[in-house]
């Protein structure tokens, strides 16, 4: 596994990232709900083509605010995708392939990404704890398989 | 002597040196002038008729900037002359499309000017490091009229492998709105303003593909570096600023083309759309400049789902199962390996619609989802089968139709509306079953008489296949005016809803529908419209309705019409129809043949 994931220097270039965000959790279940819109609401943005939102721009350098892995602390990008993407990443790893899972393997770096996902499928039980896992959770125990 | 002439020489040499510094004063300002002209200086000011599309004044230096391009020039290197600061509100950090652009044109002011560090900025330009840009389009929802239009934005892509870890580009209105009557005063007159926004892209997917169950579209589009860094630039200069954002034409769609034109100097995108701009009709318009090199599609997580339970589609074990709220394991303990991970992969997306729906809570969501991930997570890989990709939507009709007709009661019949799709259009490279029409005018000539026959201002008609696991109601909406029984125009307004059953091809309906009219006297009616419709091809649509509408004091109007399209290009389409009427005893049947002209 160590070898799976050949975390060299390399990752040490990809510090800075920003998949922060309000609606991002540390932990599973964090997805947004849907905001149910009157159906008089939905007839009018019908006509008008319209999206509303509050804008962001995204791009801060820095961190989610979730804590970081004790083991793998060099790699914030690698973090921060985790932390926005955990229910995703623990579906694709219970299926043992998905895209989340395969852009993990890219941000570690791994060589051979079918075994990775093999490997991470196999050991879901140990991956995904409990309820209450966090993203620097996830990502320990990824690195621990090794 | 000797003084005089030393007088004489500096005197000389100090009008040279003036007289050389006048000229160069002369040639500046000579350049500046001409570069006042230079279309894409006009582009940078999103400047279009006369005056610029930004509406936020801190956007200009100039005081008339906004209907001044060149003033708006000078103003902006003098303050990039003047400005000595080093942070990141510098100018030329805060302003780094114009800055890039005039240092570029003019290389002598680099002498003149104190070149900002701009650590912020250039720590954005790395992490986001574009490579490529995409053009997304959302496609409409068939149930969810906000989205009957579609959406446009950009993707910026450092590695186009791993998509969800690009950036998306968007342009939205701001707003809060949850007033529909507000919204869309506000929308269509200017009231919100419009920004440019950036996140990651793996949010616009679970917005779009997971939470309102919208396909997506990837164009990915053919620029050089150089172009996608103008692009790129020129996003974060323009993103502190604001427009008033028009729902018709300075909208989501149009303002992305600004992006594109700067980026590909030469394509003439933005001069195309200047009475409405629809994200599906600016989408053709970038394919058609030939600047898309490659088309990838992103099925909705509704068709996931559908393809995924396809192996238990007839396994009443299974699909309750997945349907439950226990989830008890057990059940599907005597299923096939294949029948259980259908099984279960149905189970954890229908749980996560209920958890996006507020159906269920965390807690129990999270022990539910674990609990069936990792029952899941036992059963090894599967090769997963892909969604049918549905006909492109670059390839469909275009949005603004109008059509002669002649009808078999000699009469010559004109229809013209600004959008969208209706059911005698052609559902290639569209949602079948979602019709929308918007400003639809009917005015027919006959007997040397040209009347109106019928307006809609908006008709709205959900036909919404209910399968196996989604059971969506089919709904429609329309109001408008038009003639009934006293052969004058009536105001009306139809509300109604119904079931939808088939396939995206071919299916039928039925609706029940009350109205209101309104002429002098209020009159009320309630319909029944029942419908049949097939479209094989992208060239051929074949449709049959029927309707019973009863008025008060016992009158009745019954209509039949089957109809048949013949779609030539994107641009045309020949359509025969029949409809027998039955107003209260009194028949009629009418043939119409016509022309219908897409532009």
């Amino acid at each position: 596994m160590r070898k799976l994931l050949s975390i060299v220097a390399t990752t040490a270039l990809l510090t800075t990232t920003s998949f922060a965000g309000a609606n991002t959790g540390c932990g599973l279940g964090n997805q947004v709900i849907s905001n149910q819109d009157s159906v008089l609401m939905q007839v009018f943005a019908a006509t008008t083509n319209g999206t509303s939102g509050n804008q962001t721009f995204g791009i801060t350098s820095g961190t989610s605010g979730c804590a970081k892995p004790a083991k793998f602390v060099s790699n914030d990008k690698a973090n921060e995708f985790v932390a926005g993407n955990m229910d995703t990443l623990a579906l694709d790893i219970s299926n043992g392939q998905g895209e989340a899972l395969t852009t993990l393997a890219t941000l570690l770096n791994v060589s051979n990404p079918e075994t990775f996902a093999s490997v991470l499928q196999t050991n879901f039980d140990k991956i995904y704890t409990s309820s209450n896992v966090s993203s620097a959770d996830v990502i320990d125990n990824i690195v621990a398989l090794g | 002597m000797v003084v005089a002439l030393k007088k004489a020489v500096q005197l000389f040499f100090g009008l040279l040196l003036i007289q050389t510094s006048l000229f160069s004063d002369n040639n500046l300002s000579l350049q500046i002038t001409q570069l006042s002209k230079n279309p894409q200086w006009h582009r940078i000011l999103h400047f279009k008729n006369g005056k610029s599309e930004i509406d936020d004044t801190k956007f200009f230096f100039a005081e008339n900037g906004k209907v001044n391009p060149k003033a708006e020039l000078q103003a902006s290197i003098n303050q990039l002359i003047s400005d000595k600061s080093d942070d990141e509100n510098s100018t030329l950090c805060h302003y780094p499309s114009r800055s890039y652009w005039i240092l570029e044109q003019i290389p002598t002011l680099k002498k003149k000017i104190k070149i900002p560090q701009c650590k912020a900025l250039n720590q954005e330009l790395k992490e986001l490091g574009a490579k490529h840009i995409t053009l997304i389009l959302a496609s409409a929802h068939i149930n969810s009229p906000a989205s009957a239009f579609g959406h446009t934005f950009l993707r910026i892509d450092n590695n186009p492998n791993t998509p969800l870890l690009s950036y998306a580009v968007n342009y939205a209105a701001q707003t809060a709105e949850d007033n529909g009557f507000v919204y869309a005063y506000q929308g269509l007159f200017g009231g919100y303003k419009g920004r440019y926004s950036i996140d990651p892209y793996y949010k616009k997917i679970n917005e779009y593909s997971d939470l309102e169950q919208r396909d997506i579209w990837e164009y990915t589009l053919d620029l050089t570096q150089e172009e996608i860094d103008r692009m790129v630039l020129h996003i974060f200069e323009i993103r502190h600023f604001y427009a008033d954002y028009f729902f018709l034409t300075e909208n989501c769609s149009y303002n992305l083309l600004w992006l594109i034109e700067i980026a590909k100097q030469e394509s003439g995108l933005i001069k195309q759309f200047n009475h409405k701009a629809i994200p599906i009709d600016t989408l053709r318009a970038v394919v058609s400049e030939g600047l898309v090199k490659k088309e990838f599609y992103r099925p909705s997580k509704r068709k996931e789902i559908l393809t995924l339970s396809q192996p238990i589609q007839n396994n009443s074990i299974a699909l309750t199962f997945a349907q439950s709220n226990e989830y008890n394991l057990s059940t599907i303990e005597g299923l096939s390996r294949e029948e259980k991970i259908a099984s279960l992969d149905l189970a954890t997306a229908l749980l996560k619609i209920k958890r996006s729906d507020g159906k269920i809570d965390k807690k129990n969501y999270l022990s539910q989802f674990l609990k069936i991930l990792k029952s899941r997570s036992k059963l090894g890989k599967i090769t997963k089968v892909k969604p049918i990709k549905p006909s492109s939507p670059k390839e469909g009709h275009l949005s603004a139709k109008a059509s002669l007709s002649y009808s078999s009661e000699d009469a010559i019949k004109i229809r013209a509306k600004i959008a969208y799709h209706d059911i005698y259009d052609n559902d290639n490279g569209y949602i079948s079953g979602g019709y929308i029409s918007f400003f639809d005018t009917e005015a027919i000539y006959k007997n040397d008489k040209i009347y109106l026959e019928e307006i809609d201002f908006l008709n709205i008609k959900s036909y919404a296949i209910q399968d196996a696991i989604f059971k969506p109601i089919s709904w429609q909406v329309a109001v408008g005016a038009k003639r009934i029984f006293n052969n004058e125009l009536n105001s009306y307004l139809t509300a109604g809803a119904g079931v939808t059953l088939g396939r995206d091809n071919f299916y039928g309906f039925v609706t029940i529908a009350p109205s209101i009219y309104y002429r002098n006297i209020e009159e009320h009616s309630i319909a029944r419209n029942i419908g049949l419709l097939y479209n094989p091809s992208k060239h051929l649509k074949l449709g049959f309705t029927a309707s019973n509408e009863w008025f008060s004091e016992d009158r009745e109007i019954k209509e039949i019409e089957p109809f048949i399209t013949y779609s030539i290009d994107q641009e045309s389409a020949i359509n025969l129809k029949y409809e027998y009427k039955d107003l209260n005893g009194e028949q009629e049947s009418d043939a119409t043949l016509s022309w219908f002209w897409y532009f």
